[in-house]
């Protein structure tokens, strides 16, 4: 067999990777050093709010945080995927908004058992997501677009549903899905583990995770090759939906309450944990366990700067910094990578 | 399965000697551009036909009405003397039409192996295959590894996505994919474009290769009359939607080649 | 840009041609909108304005007294102007969803400068515009210079401009603003209040701005093409960094309007206008594929959404039902507008 195909001997300079070891180590895995990063992030954090706050390194609050951001990490692993197909979902507030009061009004109104009422979140939130798989993937709207709709759409009808009542005191097993505890570790974190665990897979072991990933990382290529993008991305969006409508489930769980304002707010936490853990912001690239790191950032930030006596105002801005300097140095040093 | 990534051709070499691919008459208009009109032409079997025009001359509007990807006005074609109605990419592969887009044949942020394996990805045997649609990762990158080094591709890391490999070894992995789809017909759009010197000889290496290792045939659109030259049996050249010239290479020149691109000999 | 000598062969492939079927109506029709896609857009959105008024007029004949009128027409002021901005933005092929926090910033700012310390109305408002300026300015160097993607920066700043305004004013709620700040919503000038004019005034300089100067054309080549709008010379960075900083600017000016009819801030305020000044930029017709902005098309969108809102509730309809209501306009209207650029797309 000749040796003429030897690109490897004949590569132009242009094409040479970077020598150097350490990078060539980084090169084999090559969402190593975007995790390595998160990682750093975390750490320095948590070292800086252990000598501003006595109280902080403790199990206690490192547990506390843990179960504080269940709920974003469950709703981020929707994001990731979301995110991998190079789109995005801010109406998932809005999608917890209308599960909710529907979990509310099934619960207390119809009087239906708690496996009833959490299936109900699901296959409503998979509804919501559906709507707007369909827009994105179907009528081709910007997806940013689509979801600031559903984003006002989607809280009206909340509302319309809720008419402002607050559902209370729910029967057990409900409760128990927010406030148990097993082995000393609170439930939500076993939900969010179990939605991480499965993410995990979904994402780099099926079939439909790595075609999410091809759909985000080159459409056109994607399409040439067969992948039915339109349905790739329409499963995406409905994914997204069941886990706001898990999400939702633990809020309500959490709260013993349920009412139509719940969720307002949450995509800025989702997003930004999605985006702090290294998915790429163009799509083909997403880190499961990075959105785990980015959430733990942002749960580490807020009860730091709580216990170090910081006014809870300054939360928001810190993750507003946080959020542009991290994307900016990403894009520094990357380029617009994946673009 | 042995130990070849991509098995002989067995049957072709035995085959009829009729042209594997006929087109009759292809139109294709985009508004008011026709952009391909009244076209046929035949490939025979392990034929490399060459598809020269200037840009815009309807080159790749013509492989797309050929292989699925647009829908064209009228006209027919036959795989094998059968006429076929292609309807999407899909299809075409399943007719044994593999293709090299001009761009975006590859995902770069994915790794070889999931390009490879694009779109067609091995599920895993038993349940998890079944159930949870879990793909077989191992016997990808194993099938990757084997490809490549049969094409004498050197990647260092498979796992690295393909977009750190040089622009060269892209195209290889894409024209590899095609031979491993045991496409019959392989389709390239200016393979060489956008790449090194001596990459584009490596990939105009590597079809000749693979045509005479495994007798499959090829149709490749290029700019550059050397490459036509180098590697093709037949050219036909495309002009403002149609066909002005059709020559088997050892019966004409570059200077008539250029000169039915460019209309000077029209 | 034509090249200079015509292509002899592209000219034969005219006449070679096979004479197409006689056109009719609907091809012409067909054809003509494609060479004339902004009046085609324009149009449709009069058509729906002029549908809506005599919908609700049919409903409620109060709806088209002068005293309703007026009404609709101050409460759209702050969005008139919000939209020139945000057309300019999202001609760019950008978007910003940081305007309902720079509102929320820079009324604080009126607060404490003129409620809480007293300060003479005119340098407090000086400020405040430089503040909305210096937030639309950030908004800009993130995007421009550090290229990070305009959806990610707002987002961010969004955050740290309302997270700005809780730390400055916790809860509170300023108000008791003096008269001349409330001049402008207040005063009667031939009937209409003065926001009104201004609203008028900063549109005309909007469509001035972007189809007769070199910046605002630049704006729409950018955004129809960033690349080959740097292969042409074109500074895309700057560009980027004006609209935004623009955007930030009229976002200040609104708060103007909008604190001169509410005579109050809080940092809570003005949550979530940034739908609505995304959905009358896109009623109004601007792409949002970018490369085309309709600034009297925005003008009308936000009269339209005013008037949707207005006769909703004379109707009598709750305020959820509104947001459902604007919620399944805005998503129509997006559907239609993005099914009418793929086809336009397909025999381009
Ligand atoms: N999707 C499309 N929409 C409209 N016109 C197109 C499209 N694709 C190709 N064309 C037009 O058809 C003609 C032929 O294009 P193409 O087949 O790409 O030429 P080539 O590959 O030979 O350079 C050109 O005039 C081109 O502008
Ligand atoms: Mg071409």
């Amino acid at each position: 067999m000749s040796t003429a195909v030897s690109p490897q001997r004949n590569g132009g300079a242009r094409d040479r990777a970077p020598e150097g070891s350490w990078r060539n180590l980084l090169r084999l895995h090559p969402d190593t050093g975007v995790l390595l990063s998160s990682l750093a992030i975390l750490a320095v954090l948590i070292i800086v709010f252990s000598f501003t706050s006595e109280q902080f390194f403790s199990t206690t609050v490192l547990v506390n945080i843990l179960n504080q951001m269940a709920i974003y990490i469950i709703a981020g692993v929707g994001m990731t995927l979301v995110m991998t197909s190079g789109g995005i979902d801010i109406s998932i507030g809005s999608i917890i908004g209308v599960t909710a009061t529907l979990m509310g009004i099934l619960l207390i109104d119809a009087g239906v058992p708690a496996l009833l009422a959490v299936l109900g979140a699901l296959v409503v939130g998979a509804i919501c997501g559906a709507f707007n798989g369909f827009l994105v993937a179907v009528v081709r709207v910007p997806p940013i677009i689509v979801t600031l709709g559903t984003f006002t759409l989607f809280r009206g009808i909340a509302y319309m549903l809720g008419e402002g009542r607050v559902y209370m005191r729910f029967a057990e097993p409900l409760p128990w899905l927010g406030d148990g505890r097993i082995l000393a570790v609170p439930v939500p974190v076993y939900i969010a583990l179990l939605t991480v665990i499965g993410g995990q897979f979904f994402l780099t072991s099926t079939r439909l995770g790595q075609r999410i990933t091809a759909v985000g990382g080159n459409e056109e290529a994607a399409r040439l090759a067969g992948i039915d993008v339109v349905r790739t991305k329409f499963l995406t969006y409905v994914i997204m939906g069941s886990l706001a409508g898990l999400t939702t489930v633990v809020i309500v769980a959490r709260q013993d309450a349920a009412q139509a304002v719940m969720g307002t707010g949450i995509e800025l936490h989702v997003i930004a944990a999605v985006i702090l853990g290294g998915t790429s912001l163009f799509g083909g690239r997403g880190l499961i366990l990075g959105t785990v790191l980015g959430a733990l950032i942002l749960g580490v930030l807020n009860t730091g700067l709580l216990l170090s006596g910081v006014v809870q105002f300054w939360q928001l801005v810190a993750i507003g910094i946080l959020l542009i300097v991290v994307v900016a140095l990403r894009i520094a040093r990357e380029g617009t990578e994946g673009k | 399965m042995a130990a070849t990534a991509i098995e002989p051709r067995q049957e072709s070499a035995a085959a009829a000697t009729g042209p594997v691919l006929e087109a009759n008459n292809l139109r294709k208009s985009f508004g008011g551009i026709q952009a391909v009109d009244d076209v046929s032409f035949t490939l025979g079997q392990r034929e490399i036909l060459g598809m020269v025009g200037d840009n815009g001359a309807g080159k790749s509007t013509l492989i797309k009405i050929i292989t699925g990807a647009y829908r064209k006005d009228s006209g027919e074609v036959s795989l094998d003397g059968e006429p076929v109605e292609i309807e999407s990419t899909a299809h075409a592969r399943s007719l044994g039409m593999e293709t090299v887009y001009q761009s975006s044949g590859l995902v770069e942020v994915m790794d070889a192996p999931a390009n490879l394996f694009l779109g067609r990805e091995k599920l895993k045997e038993g349940w998890l295959g079944r159930y949870f649609g879990m793909i077989d990762k191992r016997f990808m990158r194993e099938e990757t590894s084997r490809l490549l080094q049969q094409l004498n591709i050197t990647v260092r890391n498979l796992a690295a996505p393909v977009q750190t490999l040089s622009g060269g070894q892209q195209q290889s992995v894409a024209v590899g994919r095609a031979a491993y789809w045991k496409g019959r017909i392989i389709i390239l759009d200016e393979p060489a474009n956008n790449i090194g010197v001596d990459q584009q000889r490596a990939v105009l290496e590597l079809v000749r290769q693979i045509r005479d290792e495994h007798g499959i045939s090829f149709i490749m659109i290029s700019h550059n009359m050397e490459h036509i030259f180098q590697v093709a049996d037949r050219v036909i050249v495309m002009r403002n939607g149609r066909k002005v010239g059709d020559k088997p290479i050892g019966e004409t020149t570059r200077n008539e080649v250029v000169g039915l691109i460019t209309g000077a000999l029209a | 840009m034509t090249t200079a000598e015509p292509d002899p062969s592209a000219m034969q492939a005219v006449i070679d041609r096979p004479s197409a079927k006689r056109p009719g109506f609907a091809a012409l029709w067909q054809r003509w909108g494609g060479d004339h896609p902004n009046f085609i857009s324009l149009a449709t959105t009069a058509l729906l304005l002029v549908a809506l008024v005599i919908i609700f007029t049919l409903v409620n004949e109060r709806f088209v007294s002068w005293r309703n009128i007026t009404i609709v027409l101050n409460q759209s002021a702050s969005f008139v102007i919000l939209g020139v901005g945000m057309t300019f933005v999202i001609t760019t092929k950008g978007i910003d969803l940081s305007i309902g926090a720079i509102v929320a910033l820079v009324g604080t700012l009126l607060g404490l400068f003129i409620v809480t310390w007293q300060w003479p109305v005119l340098p407090a408002v000086l400020l405040g515009l430089l503040a909305g300026g210096l937030c639309g300015a950030f908004n800009g160097i993130c995007v421009a210079r550090f290229r990070v993607p305009p959806l990610i920066v707002t987002l961010g700043t969004m955050a740290l401009f309302r997270g700005i305004s809780f730390v400055l004013l916790g809860h509170q709620i300023l108000f008791d603003f003096p008269d001349s700040m409330l001049w402008l919503a207040r005063a009667r000038i031939f009937g209409l209040s003065p926001t009104i004019y201004l609203a008028i005034l900063v549109t005309a300089w909007g469509w001035f701005f972007l189809n007769k100067t070199r910046t605002g054309q630049a704006m729409i080549a950018v955004g129809g093409n960033e690349e080959a709008a740097r292969l042409a010379g074109i500074d895309v960075a700057r560009i980027k960094f004006i609209a935004y900083t623009l955007m930030g600017l009229l976002s200040a000016l609104a708060t103007m309007v909008w604190v001169a009819r509410m005579n109050s801030v809080q940092a809570a305020m003005a949550y979530g206008i940034e739908f609505h000044a995304i959905a009358l930029v896109v009623l109004g017709g601007t792409s949002l594929f970018g490369g085309r902005g309709l600034i009297m098309g925005s003008l009308m969108g936000a009269v339209i959404l005013g008037i949707l809102e207005n006769g909703l509730v004379i109707v009598g309809l709750s305020s959820f039902v509104q947001q459902v209501v604007l919620g399944f306009i805005f998503i129509a209207v997006v559907a239609f507008r993005t099914l009418q650029f793929r086809e336009g797309q397909v025999t381009r």
